[in-house]
């Protein structure tokens, strides 16, 4: 709005320019004599607390600007009117928009900080689960290797058994071998004349495979007793006779013994030529009424002697 | 602008400035925006839950404003009733603020104390 009035000249401004100048003297006297009201002081330190803050500044500048643009109201409406309430008014605005600044300071700072231990929780739960799944993996692991082991016992098991079966088939045809008989006095083994040196009681090394089968197949049955009986043929004299064909089973029952056979199961007789099986009247009949026989107890442990 | 002043056209002048006086002071307008802004602060402020336990003497001040500013509304006071619903408001905002400052930290305390716990029984469970 703009406003032109004129006066006829006179006097009049001269004395009215005075007035003026009183008055601004007046004015700036009264401003520069009053103080503050301690409410804008009070303003002024929170809001400049608040500002030289680098986080307030940071995290809530709207709200700084409201106090700082409410602390220059405050100090624009004092210098209007330093006993209106406007000043003080305005200084209150600035003091709770400093403090709502700062709260809101802390409130960001907590949410930040959230973000960072919701973070750090998850990967220690990312962690845990990742051990849990290893710990899991070694169980199963450790499972298989216990699977295994029983699989590898039972294979054992089943592989000796296998052997133990082979052993024993093995030993059935060794027996064969032998050329065992099944008697009524038990099983009976023949060792012919021609294991013997001639006229003597010495084995021939020959008659080694023959001893090592028999001393194996006794082990297998400790608990089988036997018999070992030497006979001769009807040449020379019975003493004579008798007398080897004891020392020729005693050399078998020796010959046992050395193998591991127990000496306490064996019981050696010499019969002379009582008990041909042959008859002494051909060369044939004579060497096969030479021999010691091996009588083997059955699994009832029946063995008779002649 | 040129002005003086005239002691002959005196009365003129003081009726001039009265007239404009008047007119400054009837002319000061409802501040119906800041009541609007004031109440509705206020208002989801209070239905917050916690503000009353975190900042409650912000809470009353806002709320006591902004009743003071609403009769000073009716006595239309206008002067009066614009720097109360601004005080209201300014209560309000802090009260807010100071509520929500409470629950984040109150929040990022147990976020923190069930990390530590966390750690804590990893450190137990693999002692290697």
């Amino acid at each position: 709005m703009t406003e032109r009035i004129t006066f006829p000249h006179s006097r009049a401004p001269r004395l009215a320019s005075g007035a003026i100048a009183m008055a601004a003297v007046l004015a700036l006297s009264a401003c520069a004599t009053r103080e503050p009201p301690p409410e804008l002081d009070q303003a002024r330190t929170m809001v400049n607390t608040a500002a030289s803050n680098p986080e307030v500044a940071r995290r809530a500048p709207l709200e700084l600007k409201n106090a700082t643009d409410a602390l220059a109201r405050a100090d624009s409406a004092w210098q209007k009117d330093a006993d209106g309430p406007e000043a003080r008014h305005q200084a209150y605005l600035a003091r709770q928009s400093a403090a709502t600044a700062t709260a809101l300071t802390q409130a960001r700072t907590a949410e930040d900080q959230m973000k960072d231990a919701n973070a750090e929780a998850d990967r220690l739960r990312l962690n845990a689960r990742t051990r849990e799944a290893e710990a899991a993996r070694g169980q199963a692991a450790a499972a298989q290797a216990q699977v295994g082991s029983a699989q590898a016992q039972a294979a054992q098991a089943n592989a000796q058994a296998a052997q133990a079966n082979a052993r024993a088939a093995a030993l059935e045809a060794r027996l064969k071998e032998l050329q065992a008989q099944q008697t009524e006095r038990g099983l009976l083994v023949t060792l012919g004349d021609v294991l013997f040196e001639f006229g003597k009681a010495q084995l021939l090394p020959t008659a080694g495979p023959r001893l090592d089968t028999l001393a194996d197949f006794l082990k297998q049955y400790p608990d089988r007793r036997l018999l070992i009986e030497g006979h001769t043929d009807s040449v020379g004299s019975d003493a004579t006779n008798l007398t080897l064909s004891e020392r020729r089973a005693q050399a078998v029952q020796q010959a046992l013994t050395m193998r591991g056979v127990d000496a306490s199961r064996i019981t050696t007789r010499g019969y002379g030529k009582s008990y041909p099986v042959a008859s002494n009247a051909t060369p044939e009949g004579r060497a096969l009424n030479r021999r010691v026989e091996v009588v083997i107890a059955d699994e009832r442990g029946t063995l008779r002697s002649r | 602008m040129p002005l003086a002043l005239s002691a002959k056209r005196a009365p003129l002048w003081a009726a001039l400035a009265a007239t404009l006086a008047l007119g400054a002071c009837s002319s000061t307008p409802a501040p119906r925006e800041q009541m609007a802004v004031a109440k509705s602060t206020v208002d989801r402020v209070t239905t917050t839950p916690d503000t009353a336990a975190a900042a409650p003497v912000e809470l009353q001040a806002a709320r006591d404003k902004l009743a003071n500013a609403q009769r000073a509304m009716d006595n239309k006071d206008y002067d009066e009733a614009r720097r109360l619903a601004e005080q209201a408001q300014a209560d309000a905002r802090l009260a807010e603020a100071k509520a929500q400052a409470t629950r984040s930290e109150r929040a990022v305390r147990e976020v923190q104390d069930s990390v530590r716990a966390l750690s804590d029984e990893l450190q137990r469970r693999s002692p290697r």
